[in-house]
């Protein structure tokens, strides 16, 4: 995965604008027309290896510095990279789960335009598994990502909560990229909510962190990550949940071990209005500053290696 | 054209023969309450001749903003004085929709509750779609909530070939869930 600052997205004009009754908005409608399609290097999916370069061999770690060269993506991997900076690379014809979203796929239709003026989005099939409401889902390493539908992501809230045998021991963080390119976090006992706290999107809860799917087109991006409390920062094991307002539930595993202060958990993104998560089953740890900056958020300040500046 | 009371029902094409198109318009009052302003939610579906939502892309809110036969649309930015507005295309819509139906309902992610009842006002509106002139609006819906998170505003129906509005005003206390549970939305 490629992991670069990456700013507003201008990929998705569809979501942003309608045309206007011509009556009542005499000028230009303001939406595409069927020519307007997103522009050949907007934000791609790459379902393809995960970016992380160093061999699982190793054991140095540095999550600061940035890989010079894309690392090889063999065939079958499930990393999710959506950034909009870097052209496309060109896809293998045969790459098994890698999705460009770069141009119409088979399933996407062109776009159409009703007598006023209602234009049809184009619609690409991500290829990726749903959630029913109500059912239970365990994000594998070998299944990591799912989608949830435009209304799971537009639904009251997901939520995501810590069970261990003792919860003080660790608590639940997000980091988060706003549609128009703010980064920031929520992390409990630090910054309770953001990015504006009199209109929160994202805050701390009981036990966890919620993103309030009322604002779904006002996020980018999200990443969430566990900070074990204890000071000799060991993660406890256990199981994080993320739940939906249909109450579907995704477990991600919180693998018990020693940490260096932060382990990233799970990333999502917003893909024409369909929330995309994917747990990261990083098995490299850092502080948070390096863990934030190893997914790409690296906007934000910080105190320390362990603080930013929110 | 006095307002129209909950289950008041008129024959749009009766009066408007040439009538094509509609916007539903949404107005409401929250007296400053921001948490309320911020999740007051439109939902629109599209419902088949069994009472469920034709298809999740039958369903148009601010996360999907057009349904798939493009017929009906919500407007991001509501013209005039409206807080909301729909633009349905009747001569669009497909012929196994036999009713659009307009829901309000309480977002309920932002943590904080609150109820419809405390709308200070609330009021529909019908306008032509072809040049914007009003039709009929709605006398104040907000009289007689109290813990209502969602409200069945009004919906548009096939009556003998033709379609007519019906002002309903009837409210669910189990929001968004009890609404997609009536019409066989997935959450």
């Amino acid at each position: 995965m490629t992991r670069t600052p990456a700013g507003a997205r201008t990929d998705l004009p569809f979501l942003r604008g309608r045309s206007l009754r011509p009556a009542q908005q005499p000028s230009t409608p303001p939406v595409p027309g069927p020519t307007a399609a997103p522009p050949p290097t907007s934000a791609s999916l790459d379902l393809s290896a995960p970016a992380a370069a160093t061999p699982p061999t190793s054991s140095s770690l540095d999550l600061g510095a940035v890989p010079a060269a894309p690392p090889a993506t063999p065939p079958g991997g499930t990393s999710l990279d959506l950034f909009d900076d870097e052209p496309a690379a060109p896809q293998p014809p045969d790459g098994g789960t890698s999705l460009s979203l770069a141009a119409p796929s088979g399933a996407a239709a062109t776009p159409a335009r009703s007598p006023h003026g209602h234009t049809r989005p184009l619609r690409h099939d991500l290829g990726l598994p749903t959630i029913a409401a109500g059912e239970r889902r365990l994000l594998t390493e070998h299944e990591p990502v799912l989608e949830l539908t435009r209304m799971q992501s537009a639904a009251g809230a997901i939520e995501a909560k810590v069970a261990v045998s003792n919860p003080t021991e660790v608590v639940l963080g997000i980091v988060f990229e706003t549609a128009d390119g703010r980064e920031s976090l929520v992390l409990p006992g630090l910054s309770q909510q953001g990015p504006d706290p009199r209109r929160p999107i994202f805050r701390a809860t009981s036990g966890g962190v919620a993103v309030d799917l009322r604002r779904i087109t006002d996020i980018h991006r999200v990443l969430l990550f566990a900070v074990p409390t204890r000071p000799s920062k060991q993660m406890p094991g256990g199981t994080v949940t993320v739940t939906t307002y249909g109450g579907s539930r995704l477990e991600i595993p919180l693998v018990a071990g020693p940490t260096l202060g932060a382990q990233a958990l799970l990333s999502g993104y917003v893909v024409e209005g369909r929330l995309v998560l994917r747990a990261e089953h990083d098995p490299y740890s850092g502080t948070l500053q390096q863990v934030c900056a190893a997914y790409g958020y690296r906007e934000i300040s910080w105190r320390d290696p362990y603080t930013p500046l929110v | 054209m006095s307002p129209m009371a909950k289950g008041a029902n008129i024959a749009l094409q009766r009066e408007l023969p040439d009538l094509s198109g509609v916007v539903f318009g949404v107005d409401w009052d929250t007296g400053g309450e921001r948490v309320l302003d911020d999740n007051l939610t439109l939902l629109t579906i599209l419902v088949g001749a069994d009472g469920m939502a034709l298809s999740p892309e039958h369903v148009v809110h601010f996360n999907q903003l057009v349904s798939a036969d493009l017929s009906t649309a919500q407007l991001q930015q509501a013209l005039g004085g409206d807080d909301e507005q729909v633009e349905v295309e009747l001569t669009g819509v497909p012929d196994d929709v036999a009713k659009v139906v307009f829901v309000l309902y309480l977002s309920e992610g932002s943590g904080s509750s609150r109820t419809l009842g405390q709308l200070k006002h609330l009021v529909v509106r019908l306008l032509n779609l072809d040049g914007g002139a009003s039709i009929i609006s709605s006398v104040d819906l907000a009289d007689g909530l109290s813990a209502e998170t969602a409200l069945k505003l009004a919906e548009l129906y096939r009556h003998s070939g033709q379609w007519k509005l019906r002002v309903l005003g009837m409210g669910y206390s189990s929001g968004l869930h009890g609404v997609a549970k009536e019409y066989g939305v997935p959450l």
